[in-house]
């Protein structure tokens, strides 16, 4: 491994770089940033298979288990409630997260897994923003991916390169890194170190994609 | 006066990274020779953070506790990949530490020590060859 990691690794160490400095510049316009790639809310009638519960029609599907979601933190501290605005916000913008992971599998059944896993690491902060939340399993690779669903948003053309849509996915969670710094401003102390936390996978996210998405 | 649960989570962020710059130093010996030049720029920085970290505690009228002259190393560091695995938890306690200092602090210092979280949450990343969901949440002392 050691040339090839090597490699990566810098490249990594580049987009860390990357990261820092983006985040630093993206701390005062806050949350806006944080919702990119916003899901198409559940208008739609026939809503593809991994698509995530809009924020206002909270899915009651019969526990639609979510596949290697690592179990919710039982630190009583990582444990928050939607009533909490700043909990709301930041949960919005995991959905939104989720949702372009979705698109991103369903484009890439290729990366199936390794996307799935960073993906499973979102739904886990969405859990412990939101212990209720019920989301929809991921798109299954092998699954027909369905011709009929509407439009994907802008940011995730479904011809997109595999580089494309690991520098989106990149871009996406150095944002959301960012926007973690924001939210974390007004919540309370263990809800904000909560926040701190995911921001913190959120780089990590940011600066491993690559590696990951290019690993076997 | 300051929180004194601030102060208590500020002298830890020191020691953390005080143990960090020696984990460095042992660790980064053992460590393949393309890994050498990421521990060398993480070393400065936990470095360069524990004269920040002294800056915040003059700010709260206190001082970090001596730095000692050798730590516990996390596990024991005998190869390359013993050498990344204690590197990961050192990363992973330093995060922690952070996050006890963002629990207890207020808006612009909060924000400094999230950033701090972040990095080390990166290079924890860059040592394991993954990410965790929750960087620096399990290990909390939450003082």
């Amino acid at each position: 491994m050691p040339k090839e990691a090597s490699l990566t690794r810098r490249s990594a160490l580049q987009l860390l770089v990357l990261a820092a400095a983006s985040a630093t510049a993206g701390c005062r316009s806050g949350t806006q940033q944080a919702t990119p790639a916003a899901p198409a809310t559940g208008a739609t009638p026939s809503r593809p298979p991994g698509s995530v519960a809009a924020p206002s029609t909270r899915t009651t599907a019969p526990a639609a288990s979510t596949p290697a979601a690592p179990a919710t933190t039982t630190n009583a501290s990582a444990r928050a409630t939607l009533a909490d605005p700043t909990a709301q916000a930041a949960a919005t913008s995991e959905r939104a997260l989720v949702a372009a992971y979705d698109d991103a599998m369903r484009a890439h059944p290729d990366l199936a897994t390794a996307l799935g896993a960073v993906r499973a690491d979102h739904v886990a902060h969405l859990k412990a923003l939101n212990p209720d939340l019920v989301l929809s399993p991921a798109p299954v690779p092998s699954s027909t991916g369905s011709p009929t669903a509407p439009a994907s948003p802008p940011a995730s053309p479904p011809a997109a390169t595999v580089l494309a849509v690991v520098a989106m996915l990149t871009d996406l969670e150095t944002r959301a890194a960012a926007a973690r710094l924001g939210d974390m401003a007004t919540a309370t102390g263990s809800l904000a170190a909560l926040l701190a936390s995911i921001g913190g996978c959120e780089a990590a996210h940011a600066a491993t994609l690559v590696t990951a998405l290019a690993s076997p | 006066m300051t929180d004194p649960r601030l102060v208590r989570a500020l002298i830890a962020a020191a020691a953390a990274e005080n143990a960090a710059v020696y984990g460095y130093s042992v660790a980064g010996a053992r460590l393949a020779a393309s890994d050498k030049g990421v521990a060398r720029t993480a070393y400065d920085a936990h470095r360069a953070q524990t004269l920040v970290i002294t800056q915040w505690l003059a700010q709260a009228s206190a001082t970090p506790d001596p730095d000692a002259p050798v730590y516990q190393l996390p596990s024991p560091v005998t190869d390359a990949s013993s050498a990344r695995a204690a590197l990961v938890s050192i990363e992973e306690s330093t995060a922690a530490a952070y996050a006890d200092v963002i629990a207890a602090a207020d808006a612009p210092l909060r924000r400094d020590a999230a950033l701090a979280l972040q990095l080390a949450a990166v290079r924890a990343a860059i040592w394991r060859d993954r990410a965790v969901p929750f960087p620096g949440l399990a290990g909390r002392l939450g003082l």
